[in-house]
């Protein structure tokens, strides 16, 4: 069954944060607009982490408000006294948090791709290990939303993201120094082996188990408060 | 299904590492006001919350306006306005902005009503909800849920915090929403003077169990307090319904529960004059209730 | 309609005696004639901001003491078999009540008190 106030509460966790959304939104287009225009592999460098850094500021933003806040402040029993089940509720959070989230983060593969091929700042060859690390944003991100969700709490959060944040440096790392890759970066052409795919699969898979058992463990859950 | 209750739980239990709920049995009829009194930690807002479907007990039945909770809470939420302590509002949005929120909600928003309701607690629909005091909180919370019209109000704790012209107003607009039979409320507080004076039924609460549930009639007749002079020192007649016995000298002051116009005479018989009889507040009634529980419990 | 019925928290008597008590004076100084028809009762009890249980239980003493007469399902009615010089003397009799207590309390005697209503002749 659909409920319509599954919907309100999407729109009025996007109303309510339009502003911080719409600052990292510049942010990761002032991104692009540095990577594209500037030439030399230092502005490109920038101009990513800025991106980057735009999309990981708005999904800690997002998930900061709109899951922990909401919990810390008491919001959360102002919603569930509206006619919504604990599982409508769960799923409106997980939403917006993801509509936001992959939004910015398709922005930012769109543009990575496009201006890694187009400025050929980075040489064929590393469009495997560029789709990599975007692809490997999503589990971290997965990993961090559920978490919040799943504790309601800003100490296990803050926990998780530090965490994962080491993780993903030392996970990146390994990953280039992988033959199967490595080797292939500098190349003029983009080599697609089994190691690649087969990690961008495990990365996906992970990014869908992750929530989807979220949503399982959180319907188990029969207090709200 | 039994649709004239309001509220029917049947033996409803509850486990928490450090407080137990047992055998929970509470139940009024539809256009009537029942109170739940208890001091603080005594299990009041847990069986609200129960109530609302927020939390699940681990046993036992809930039925709220014939719904079945908490499987089918969205439906019965539609016809149910609740407010507890706890609850707050988007902070960072105007009164105006929960508004239009809750109207694209509920067919049965007031237009009219909520406009009557922001005048009468002088609210400014712009104001932030930031930047209220908490009687302007707890205020447009009870607007929000006042001018949907439901059936039954869920009230946790609504005076808690509020001088005493705000609290007038929300014990004046709880009664306004009784408007007809189909209308009921059912509140927690434990300010006695609220429940005293707008509730038609009673249930008093303590660690977690129903002490007394009944009509507050029945409630405030059944106490009272009789002065006693015991010129012999003659030995105070062990009454079952005795709650609390307090000597001074040849004075003694005999509180019980269950008066009856028999009473007197049983005093009177084992040579102690009965000096008055007074009546108790509700006040007075549950600190007797609790000092008793404790010294039972003890 | 306003009743402006008026309770007051320092009386010690039970709200639903207060409530009989004001419907009593609007019949003893006739503002309420025979056969007027009562508020309801949940009319009353809004109007009050008192449980109406209180007020029903009000209504209930008020018939058994023949002051009204309810019809189930329809409403109450001032009694027309009222005797209003009665409820008069009755409304007297609480109001010489008053003042004797409060003569007591302030240690004025019997004799005294005799002497003031005297002097009102």
């Amino acid at each position: 069954m659909t409920n319509k106030v599954v919907y309100k509460l999407i729109s009025n966790d996007l109303k309510i944060n339009r502003t911080p959304i719409l600052l990292w939104a510049l942010t990761a287009v002032t991104g692009i607009v540095v990577a594209y225009f500037i030439p030399g592999l230092v502005a490109a460098n920038i101009g990513f982490s800025l991106l980057a850094s735009a999309i990981i500021g708005v999904g800690i933003h997002m998930l900061a408000h709109t899951v922990l806040y909401d919990n810390l402040k008491g919001t959360h029993i102002f919603v569930m006294s509206l006619p919504i089940n604990f599982k409508q509720y769960t799923l409106a959070k997980l939403s917006v948090n993801l509509l936001v989230f992959y939004f910015m983060w398709a922005l930012l593969s769109a543009a990575c791709i496009y201006v890694t091929l187009s400025r050929g700042i980075f040489p064929a060859g590393s469009l495997p290990m560029v789709l990599m690390v975007l692809f490997s944003i999503l589990p971290v991100y997965s990993l961090m939303l559920s978490i919040s969700i799943l504790t309601q709490s800003i100490g296990y959060t803050i926990v998780t993201v530090v965490t994962l944040n080491f993780a993903t440096v030392a996970y990146l790392w390994k990953i280039v120094y992988l033959d199967s890759i490595g080797s292939y970066v500098w190349g003029d052409h983009a080599v697609w082996n089994s190691t690649v795919l087969g990690i961008i699969l495990i990365q996906l898979l992970v990014t869908i188990i992750i929530p989807v058992s979220t949503i399982i463990i959180q319907f188990k859950k029969k207090d709200v408060i | 299904m039994n649709t004239t209750l309001a509220v029917n739980c049947k033996a409803i239990t509850k486990h928490y590492p450090h407080f137990q709920m047992e055998n929970i049995d509470l139940s009024f009829e539809q256009g009537t006001v029942m109170g739940l009194v208890g001091p603080n930690g005594a299990g009041k807002s847990t069986i609200l919350r129960i109530i609302m479907g927020l939390v699940c007990a681990d046993s036992g039945s809930v039925e709220v306006l014939g719904y079945s909770m908490p499987g089918d809470q969205v439906e019965a939420k539609r016809d149910i306005g609740y407010i507890s302590e706890d609850m707050r509002l988007y902070e960072s949005e105007t009164i105006s902005f929960h508004m239009e929120f809750i109207k694209s909600i509920f067919n049965s928003w007031d237009d009219e009503y909520a406009a009557t309701l922001l005048r009468r607690f002088d609210l400014k629909k712009e104001q932030k909800v930031k930047g209220l005091s908490h009687g302007q909180r707890v205020k447009a919370t009870l607007l929000l849920a006042l001018a949907r019209r439901p059936h039954l109000l869920v009230f946790d704790e609504p005076t808690t915090g509020l001088d005493p012209a705000a609290r007038k107003d929300v014990l004046n607009e709880m009664m306004n929403a009784l408007e007809d039979e189909t209308r009921s409320i059912l509140f927690s507080s434990h300010n006695t003077l609220d429940i005293e004076q707008i509730s038609d039924f009673i249930t008093f609460i303590y660690n977690g169990r129903i002490i007394e549930s009944r009509n507050k009639e029945e409630f405030l007749d059944g106490w009272r307090r009789l002065r006693l002079i015991n010129m012999e020192n003659n030995p105070v007649p062990g009454l079952a319904n005795i709650r609390e016995i307090q000597t001074s000298g040849k004075l003694c002051t005999v509180t019980l529960n269950n008066y009856n116009d028999t009473i007197p005479e049983q005093f009177t018989s084992a040579g102690l004059s009965v000096d008055t009889i007074e009546r108790l507040t509700l006040e007075e009634i549950f600190l007797s209730n609790v000092k008793y529980a404790r010294e039972g419990s003890a | 309609m306003e009743h402006n019925f008026l309770l007051s928290q320092t009386d010690k008597r039970p709200m639903y005696q207060q409530i009989m008590e004001q419907v009593k004076q609007r019949i003893a100084v006739g503002d309420w004639r025979p056969n007027t028809p009562l508020p309801s009762i949940r009319e009353l009890a809004t109007e009050t901001k008192v449980s109406i249980i209180t007020v029903k239980r009000a209504y209930m003493e008020l018939e058994r003491e023949g002051v009204i007469f309810t019809q189930q399902g329809k409403g109450s009615w001032v009694n027309d078999s009222q005797d209003l010089n009665e409820l008069q003397r009755l409304e007297l009799r609480q109001q010489v009540e008053k003042v004797i207590k409060l003569a007591k309390s302030l240690n004025i005697s019997e004799d005294d008190l005799v002497e003031m209503i005297k002097k009102y002749k």
